[in-house]
């Protein structure tokens, strides 16, 4: 009966795009900008049409040299992204596991600090960890980040993959552990499989704190030659003069990837969120 | 075969609240958690308490110090700014949690099923949340200037009394803050409901119509306490995010006017970093923490209640 | 080493030495101005900062010379050619211990630019010869649909360096100790009376229509491009602004002035204060050629070179030679020493410069007033002193 599409259903569709189309109005202002030439983008309103739209920002952009060249700040993204989330949903998923299985004082104790230290304030961590990161030769490298964000994010995903853990049912592991199936099988097989709509909220969460963090990214990899995209953006942001549309430009570059991915995935998450939930 | 499958999935998810069963803890072996304790411990734990320290140090970031106990902590207490930051900080931690799950919420029922359009505008609303935060609130720097399309879109529906210099205005720029803190994350809370929906069976909620429940009753009663799980998680990452919001205001107003939008994340990094008070700005964010606990075991105290009595 | 920006004036001249000395290469590491003082801090205490960086005299920033001399981290240049390159007035910026730590490399004027090619088209006359003049100007300005100058009112750099330029000329002019004097407790910012005209001056420019509409909110990298357009005449800057105006609107021709004191009093801040320091970690052979650098970076030549590439003027320069066309109003200050650093530079924290920023806001906005700002500041200096 909620299937059908009534007129109730047409004013609905219009009213929400009429909200998205008030969404979208900075993105408008974003793509203007990246079609200007340089003169135009300082002149004109950032509201008004490019005279002549140019895709030449990308291509100045993307044929940037030395530190400028996106296309490596576009790579270091992605491996120190992809590296930090799969160590995050590697070593995320299976203590988690462990604490939902394992409840009592020490299950709990694990648990509230892990919860604590997603409240920590990391700000007064970063000389000492710098310091760390130089003594082990990892700074300015991908294991490097990859080791930090590990760190920084676990407690976050901990946490999110907790609250769907312990709402999974026990029964499939019971009756594989019947049937003789090992322990890290059954983590395997069977349970990790059904936390996936967890897995899709870590990916897409801790994801896109990685790949759009300015700060961290800055102090620990000023000088190397692993620079990400949120960094490159500011050799465009001059003391006196931003390059506006060249700034607007690689932000939409950067725009591409995740959304792709999130595009790959909604159907996925939403789906297997569903699955699990009805076991 | 629909209300079979969908009761259990309810008792599932209260499972917790009971007592432990033994025999789960065969499944899993504690050292499988021993990689993630031990990073987090270093990077958090250690880290932030070597850091921690300068809180009692009259430390300048660089160069000697001395330890001056509970100073530092008796000057924010003792200041203006300390208490204006506290309690902007609050606002637009509570205002920024309120905001996005209204409307997220608002918009995941909408976007749940019916709409024609609906995967394509799940996707458009939810493009502002991949921006960083440091580039979204430069565009909307645009949006708000005084010459910028928002006061000329006020000009042109005749609501010229409503212009003003949106970022530098002592009443509304702490608004302009968090307009776009839910613009930008109601996309991600919608799609944490959207997950919960779509494991509500559709035939649970014709069921309740047939019975004669209006909406509201069919979201109250039917809906609600099976998308529980979504509501915990969107609303305590909201608040935390709240609870340490600095980028857009530092990208926004830089804390302005006259401080009036200055938030204790802000200040630490004001302090820490460029004035060169690192021992004052150590020990605010400490302040900073104990606050978000307290409110933190607040909040979980009042979702797991209300779970209890439902 | 690093700069500020891509193009930073010293990785230019950088390049040319590396041509000329194939065994040194360069590898410049931008980074963003904002962040610059927490990332070089950051290096040095993890050891791992560059060989050669850019500080800033004084100790009034994150990024100041003094402090990190006092903690160990930079190479003694007294024995250099460093020394040479202060004046009595400017040592002060890069000195500590008795001993030289940092060497200058242009000289920056801090003054009020102008689009000379906008300001001839409204018939505005410059440089403007008292206050009353510059009142005319803003009105001549206004009835244009343009504003005679931009105020990034938002932000503390620009709101502190249009109070100063102001200052200069009721405070500093008729009492250049005045900094010394404050140091000792002799005066305040409260009882000092420029500071309160200064101040007032600026709201009354503000509730004159001065500045561009909403300067309160305005931010600096919006200053540039508004007067390389003529959207505004001018504002205020350091010299090397001039640069980049050229730069985004070569078509029109820009002018470097100084801010007029109310009876046609004449006065500005110039200083040394964009600086190199060498990293006293970095290993023997990388400070030597570092030592080398610095010494090629103060012949004459290459300083009048780099000079060129920042807008500055050239360190070796200094008072009374010829300058570039665009100082052509404010030769004479220089041949009558009519300037001194900039005023901030030897304030004892950077909380002051920060509170008088914030201040101005607050008084354009109307939250707070100008007795309270210049308490504020009082207070901030005796914290931070005692």
């Amino acid at each position: 009966m909620f299937n059908r599409y009534t007129p109730a259903t047409l004013v609905r569709e219009v009213v929400l795009v009429l909200v998205t189309v008030v969404i979208l109005f900075p993105f408008y202002l974003l793509v203007v900008m990246a079609l200007k030439d340089t003169k135009e983008s300082v002149v004109s309103s950032p509201v008004a049409l490019p005279s002549s739209p140019t895709l030449e920002n990308f291509a100045t952009v993307l044929s940037g040299e030395g530190r400028n060249n996106v296309l490596s700040g576009l790579m270091n993204s992605v491996i120190i992204t992809v590296g930090s989330v799969v160590m995050l949903i590697v070593f995320g998923s299976i203590a988690a596991y462990v604490i939902s299985r394992r409840p009592g004082r020490l299950g709990g104790a694990a648990y509230v600090s892990f919860v604590v230290g997603i409240i920590l304030p990391f700000q007064l961590a970063i000389i000492p960890v710098y310091v760390a990161l130089r003594v082990l030769g990892l700074l300015g490298t991908h294991i490097g980040m990859i080791i930090l964000y590990t760190g920084l994010l676990m407690p976050l995903t901990v946490f999110l993959y907790t609250g769907f853990a312990r709402a999974l049912p026990r029964d499939y592991e019971e009756a594989a552990a019947i049937d003789g199936a090992s322990k890290i099988s059954i983590f395997l097989r069977i349970v990790f499989p059904l936390l996936s709509p967890a897995t899709g909220t870590v990916a897409i969460l801790t994801g896109l704190i990685v790949w759009n963090d300015f700060f961290n990214a800055l102090i620990f990899l000023s000088g190397s030659k692993s620079t990400t995209l949120p960094v490159m953006v500011y050799s465009f942001v001059g003391e006196n003069v931003t390059a506006w549309n060249l700034v607007f430009t690689v932000v939409i570059i950067s725009m591409i990837p995740i959304l792709a991915f999130y595009l790959f995935a909604q159907k996925k998450f939403i789906q297997g969120f569903a699955g699990g939930m009805k076991g | 075969m629909a209300i079979s499958s969908a009761a259990p999935a309810t008792a599932r998810v209260k499972r917790p609240a009971s007592a432990p069963d033994r025999g789960s803890k065969l499944f899993a072996s504690w050292w499988w958690a021993i990689p993630a304790l031990v990073v987090s411990i270093l990077v958090h734990y250690v880290a932030v308490a070597v850091g921690g320290t300068f809180a009692f140090t009259n430390w300048k970031g660089i160069g000697a110090f001395q330890f001056v106990g509970f100073d530092n902590f008796a000057k924010i207490f003792s200041g203006d700014l300390g208490r204006g930051a506290i309690l902007n900080t609050l606002f637009l931690a509570f205002g920024f949690l309120i905001g996005t799950n209204v409307f997220g919420l608002l918009l995941a029922l909408a976007l749940n099923r019916g709409v024609k359009l609906r995967y394509f505008l799940r996707v458009v609303i939810f493009m502002p949340t991949v921006l960083s935060p440091l580039a979204v609130s430069y565009i909307w720097r645009f949006i708000y200037q005084p010459q910028g399309p928002l006061n000329s879109f006020l000009g042109s529906v005749g609501l010229e009394s409503w212009q003003r210099t949106w970022l530098a205005d002592p009443v509304s720029s702490i608004w302009t803050i968090l307009i776009v803190m839910v613009w930008q994350s109601t996309g991600l809370v919608m799609v944490i409901y959207l997950a919960g929906l779509a494991g509500v069976p559709q035939e649970l909620e014709e069921a309740a119509a047939i019975d004669g429940a209006n909406v509201f009753q069919r979201f109250r009663h039917v809906v609600f306490p099976l998308i529980r799980p979504s509501f915990v998680i969107a609303s305590t990452l909201m608040l935390i995010q709240g609870l340490r919001v600095f980028d857009q205001v530092m990208a926004l107003t830089g804390g302005g006017p006259f401080n009036a939008t200055e938030t204790l994340a802000t200040q630490v990094y004001k302090q820490t970093f460029a004035y060169g008070q690192f021992g004052y700005g150590a020990a605010l964010s400490l302040v900073l923490t104990v606050l978000i606990i307290v409110i933190s075991l607040i909040q979980m105290g009042l979702t797991s209640g209300r779970e209890r009595k439902s | 080493m690093e700069a500020g920006s891509a193009e930073a004036p010293v990785a230019v001249l950088a390049q040319q030495y590396s041509k000329e000395n194939p065994d040194v290469t360069f590898d410049v590491e931008p980074v963003p101005n904002e962040q610059y003082g927490e990332v070089l801090r950051t290096q040095l205490q993890g050891g791992n900062a560059p060989d050669v960086f850019y500080v800033t005299g004084g100790q009034g920033n994150p990024h100041s010379a003094l402090p990190l001399a006092e903690a160990g981290y930079l190479v003694d240049l007294s024995k250099t050619v460093a020394k040479d390159l202060y004046t009595d007035q400017s040592r002060f910026l890069g000195e500590f211990d008795g001993k030289i730590w940092t060497q200058p490399y242009d000289f920056v004027p801090v003054t009020n630019n102008y689009n000379l090619t906008v300001a001839k088209e409204l018939g505005i006359d410059l440089p403007f010869k008292s206050v009353d003049d510059v009142l005319d100007a803003c009105g001549v300005a206004q009835k244009a649909g343009k504003s005679l100058l931009r105020l990034a009112g938002s932000t503390v750099p620009n709101n502190g360096l249009t109070t100063l330029q102001l200052a200069a000329t009721r405070v500093y002019s008729e009492d250049p100790d005045w900094n010394e004097k404050r140091l000792k407790g002799d005066v305040t910012f409260a009882d000092t009376k420029g500071w309160t005209e200064s101040l007032e001056l600026i709201v009354k420019m503000y509730k004159e229509g001065c500045f561009q509409q909403g300067a309160e909110a305005g931010v600096i990298a919006d200053n540039v491009p508004a007067i390389a357009a003529g959207t505004a005449v001018g504002g205020f800057a350091p010299g090397g602004q001039i640069g980049d105006l050229r730069r985004v609107n070569p078509d029109n021709e820009y002018v470097s002035t100084a801010f007029p004191g109310d009876k046609g009093e004449k006065y500005l801040f110039a200083s040394p204060s964009n600086m190199l320091a060498l990293n006293a970690s970095s290993d023997k052979a990388k400070q030597k050629a570092g030592l080398a650098f610095l010494a090629w970076l103060a012949e004459p030549e290459h300083a009048d070179a780099l000079a060129e590439v920042s807008g500055n003027l050239s360190i070796r320069a200094g008072a009374g030679a010829e300058l570039p066309d665009q100082y052509q109003f404010i030769s004479d200050y220089f041949s009558d020493e009519n300037y001194q650093p900039l005023g901030n530079l030897q304030w004892p924290s950077p909380e002051i410069y920060n509170t008088l920023g914030t201040g101005v806001q607050g008084l354009l906005t109307g939250q707070t007033d100008v007795e309270s700002v210049l308490k504020a500041m009082d207070a901030a200096w005796d914290q931070a002193a005692g």
